[in-house]
């Protein structure tokens, strides 16, 4: 993991500090979740043509090319084919150069300089500049954005020369190439206010764009890489219904399909003409639990549900095996920083029981808020009301629509269903969920010395000691229990056997959101 | 046309226009209903409370809803739906382009669906009592049974998974040409023809053989008429009023069957329109698309009356 690749000979020396999750975490999850993608990836050599069709699960009228308010799996797609970053994600979660050639720090990882890709243009012909850069990035300090929390450590952005931007920080951070690879960072041209017609860097130009209904583009001949695309176009279609993106894969009318579940893997597993393309990621379903809440506010309670989940049905039987198995803790286990000294919490109605006592809950029923919107979080609230009947503690589930269910339910009760989405980095996890000041700290959580914790992790060069930092977090999570986390769940895709090319990269749906440039079709 | 039946056309459309005026008020008030406001849900969960109350105002969601009521029905009726909350695009933009694509949709399958339906209805009636219309009152009931979303995904999965022959989504792509158009549309109209096929069938059948019970055509059948003649001209003649009512109704129904069809089958329509806008709380297209709906259907109700009414001299006299 230390050495650097052939491809990225720009990659930052430091690079194995950063959370180098994948590597271990995938060995450990065992061949089945790897999927066949990684295999085929390295099969024959690329071929050049064809269009590529995409079923995504999201529709919108509010569909956007504008990074600053990108929303859903599909707005991420859409701007990874039309936009570069600075950096990227290798499958290990490491940042290599994209639109940067390279990228460097000081000593105490608080000034960060990026050298501009040597002859990168924009799709209307205009080289790439320090000034677009700084313009992309401040959009997200000065306007409405969907991003600002995660530039809140940056305090200054500017040109440094004719194509090297530098950027300051507030606090050290190791990781920041790793957060200048997330889609809202996209590159765009300073000065543009305007994205029904994007004008990107990327690998497609697009050509149509009607939000909710359709997205075609075809492969920009001047891309900077030369062998990129592989494709000559592709068309993003949303199907909203699960049967109905099966279906149209299973027909051929579409090569992808995102967002696979239940019955709708089993059927992709067991097709010939389809395959799954499983990604593994620190995304979880969960219930959080409001710590400054009654009854929620009761230790005992909350370790008392924590010993009801019972996970490995969960992980088995809702979600098809297409997950690891968690602690509670929001770390992917297998990654290098997840704590292997604490120990895996599992059904135990006898522990569970013995915290209900102490709890003194008694018969008094808790109400937990479940959804479809968290992914399987009706059925993590119905196995927890299964054992806890057993365990003689009264759950009643409130179902309420996934339909505004973020702005008027999640965090707003005692119990409610939580989902996390993955990002590029656990620093960031952290710090936009765990710590006391965190934007989406919802449970409200806090345990002295953790804030200190992440800062001084997030700043931390030497790997030891960012693993030891690590292990302290976990503990004072796991000994809070904010939440029950059950388990990391993969993203699920099918894929048509005529796709090639697409690797998982742990952030998102084919490849990291980026599968488009990289896939290509065979005859 | 009679007098009585112009009064009786003029006060049905009175009675509809009331109607609808009630729907509005039930339109507007479900709007209102809908936890969370689309200033929130447009920023996000992140979004800061200044931001939200400058957008509420922006949009003048600050207003008090009566007022916002008779703007809006006040615009509404003189033409001005107004702006689209999410995209700012005015609604008389936005929805012509879907309605033509769902009257495509609609138009088709009643073409399709409605002479399908008297025909066998009528075979039905022919043969009634016979193997033939016990074994087809078997699979009609079955398909009436059956929910929309059930037959287009067993639709989908004969035709276009197991078989290949049609496309599984109907991606209305015009630059693809009539043929592809047509290739695209077939499931769509299928699943819809056969839902409202089997009704209309089954009703042309039950109106038939309840006529051929009456006094004259047994003096049809007395005088010699052959069964073919009877049905064709003695029964079907009285019972077109009937007929016409069942046909409209059923083609009311369809939209609701339009609503899960757009969604399975991905065709940019009123419907899906109307679905997504409801997910990003966008109230003027919602409250658009649901009066153009209420409006089909109540005009569709009044008209099934109306022909009912026409084509029964009694009734007709009676008023």
């Amino acid at each position: 993991m230390v050495e650097v690749k052939a491809a990225h000979p720009f990659a930052l020396p430091r690079r194995h500090l950063l959370q180098a999750g994948a590597g271990l975490g995938l060995a450990a999850l065992g061949p089945a979740a790897l999927g066949r993608a990684t295999a085929r990836a390295q099969e024959a050599k690329p071929r050049r043509g064809g269009t590529l069709r995409v079923a995504v699960a999201d529709q919108s009228n509010t569909d956007t090319f504008d990074p600053t308010l990108a929303r859903s799996g599909s707005d991420y797609l859409r701007a990874k084919a039309t936009y570069n970053a600075l950096t990227w994600l290798d499958a290990e979660s490491n940042a290599i150069p994209d639109l940067a050639e390279s990228f460097e720090s000081d000593e105490r990882a608080m000034r960060w300089s990026f050298k501009l890709r040597k002859g990168a243009r924009f799709h209307d012909g205009s080289p790439v500049r320090p000034a677009d850069v700084v313009y992309s990035v401040m959009r997200h300090k000065t306007g409405p954005s969907l991003a600002s929390s995660i530039v809140t450590n940056i305090v200054g952005v500017a040109a440094d020369g004719p194509d090297h931007v530098l950027f300051t920080l507030a606090k050290p951070e190791v990781g920041f190439p790793l957060v200048m690879s997330e889609v809202h960072m996209s590159i765009i041209k300073e000065g543009t206010t305007e994205f029904s017609k994007p004008v990107g860097t990327g690998p497609f130009r697009i050509e149509t764009f009607q939000p909710g209904l359709r997205t075609a583009g075809v492969r920009n001949p001047e891309y900077w890489d030369p062998e990129r695309p592989y494709v000559d176009a592709f068309e993003i279609i949303p199907l909203p219904d699960m049967q109905a993106r099966v279906n149209a894969l299973l027909s051929g009318d579409v090569h992808l399909a995102v967002n696979l579940r239940g019955a709708g893997i089993d059927q992709v597993r067991d097709s010939s003409v389809a395959g799954l393309l499983t990604t593994p990621t620190s995304g979880f379903a969960s219930v959080h639990m409001r710590v400054d809440m009654k009854p929620a506010d009761n230790l005992d309670l909350r370790l008392a549900l924590a010993h009801l989940m019972d996970r490995r049905r969960f992980v088995d039987v809702v979600l098809r095996g297409q997950a690891v198995l968690a602690n509670d803790v929001p770390i992917l286990p297998g990654s290098p920083l997840f704590n292997t000294e604490l120990p895996q919490r599992a059904l135990d109605p006898d522990r569970a029981k013995f915290h209900l006592r102490k709890s003194g809950i008694g018969s008094t029923p808790i109400e937990i808020y479940v959804t479809d919107a968290a992914n399987g979080g009706i059925d993590i609230g119905q196995l927890l009301q299964r054992e806890a009947a057993r365990a003689g503690l009264n759950v009643a589930l409130k179902r309420v629509p996934a339909d505004g269910y973020w702005v008027n339910v999640s965090g707003m009760h005692p119990f409610t269903n939580n989902q996390v989405t993955p990002r590029p980095s656990d620093d960031m996890n952290i710090a936009l969920f765990w710590k006391s000041d965190a934007p989406f700290n919802k449970c409200k959580f806090r345990a002295d010395g953790f804030d200190a914790l992440a800062d001084e992790a997030r700043g931390s060069t030497d790997p030891t000691k960012r693993k030891e930092l690590y292990f302290r977090m976990q503990q004072l999570i796991h000994e809070a229990t904010p939440q029950v986390i059950p388990a990391m769940q993969s993203y699920v895709d099918g894929m048509a056997k005529t796709v090639h090319g697409i690797t998982p990269v742990p952030v998102g749906y084919l490849g990291g959101f980026n599968g488009l440039q990289n896939a290509w079709l065979s005859a | 046309m009679s007098g009585g039946m112009v009064r009786l056309i003029l006060t049905r459309l009175v009675g509809a226009a009331v109607v609808l005026l009630a729907v509005s008020l039930l339109v507007f008030a479900s709007g209102e209903a809908l936890p969370g406001d689309v200033a929130q849900l447009m920023l996000g969960e992140g979004a800061s409370q200044e931001a939200v109350a400058q957008l509420r105002q922006q949009l003048q969601l600050d207003r008090p809803a009566p007022e916002r009521y008779l703007n809006w029905l006040g615009g509404m009726v003189s033409g001005d739906w107004g702006v689209s909350y999410t995209t700012r695009r005015p609604i008389s933009e936005i929805l012509p382009p879907r309605l033509a694509n769902t009257a495509l949709l609609t138009v088709l399958t009643v073409l399709v669906a409605v002479p399908v339906a008297l025909g066998l209805g009528i075979l039905m009636a022919l043969f009634a009592g016979g193997r033939f219309e016990r074994g087809t009152s078997v699979v009609l009931l079955g398909l009436s049974a059956m929910p929309e979303f059930m037959l287009a995904t067993l639709a989908v999965l004969i035709f276009a998974v197991k078989l290949r022959w049609l496309p599984a989504i109907s991606n209305l792509n015009i630059t693809n040409g009539p043929l592809e158009a047509a290739r695209a549309l077939a499931l769509p109209v299928l699943t819809l023809s056969l839902a409202i096929a089997a009704q209309i069938a089954r009703m042309t059948r039950a109106t038939l053989v309840n006529l051929a019970e009456r006094p004259f055509i047994e003096m049809a059948h007395l005088k010699g008429a052959s069964r073919l003649r009877v049905i064709l001209v003695h029964s079907l003649a009285n019972a077109v009023g009937p007929l016409a009512n069942i046909v409209t109704l059923n083609i009311a129904f369809l939209i609701s069957g339009v609503v899960v069809v757009e969604t399975i089958f991905a065709v940019p329509g009123l419907a899906q329109l109307m679905i997504n806008s409801v997910s990003t709380r966008d109230m003027p297209v919602i409250e658009a698309c649901a009066m153009i709906f209420c409006c089909v259907y109540v005009l569709l109700l009044a008209a099934a009356d109306l022909l009912g009414t026409a084509f029964n001299p009694r009734l007709r006299r009676s008023r």
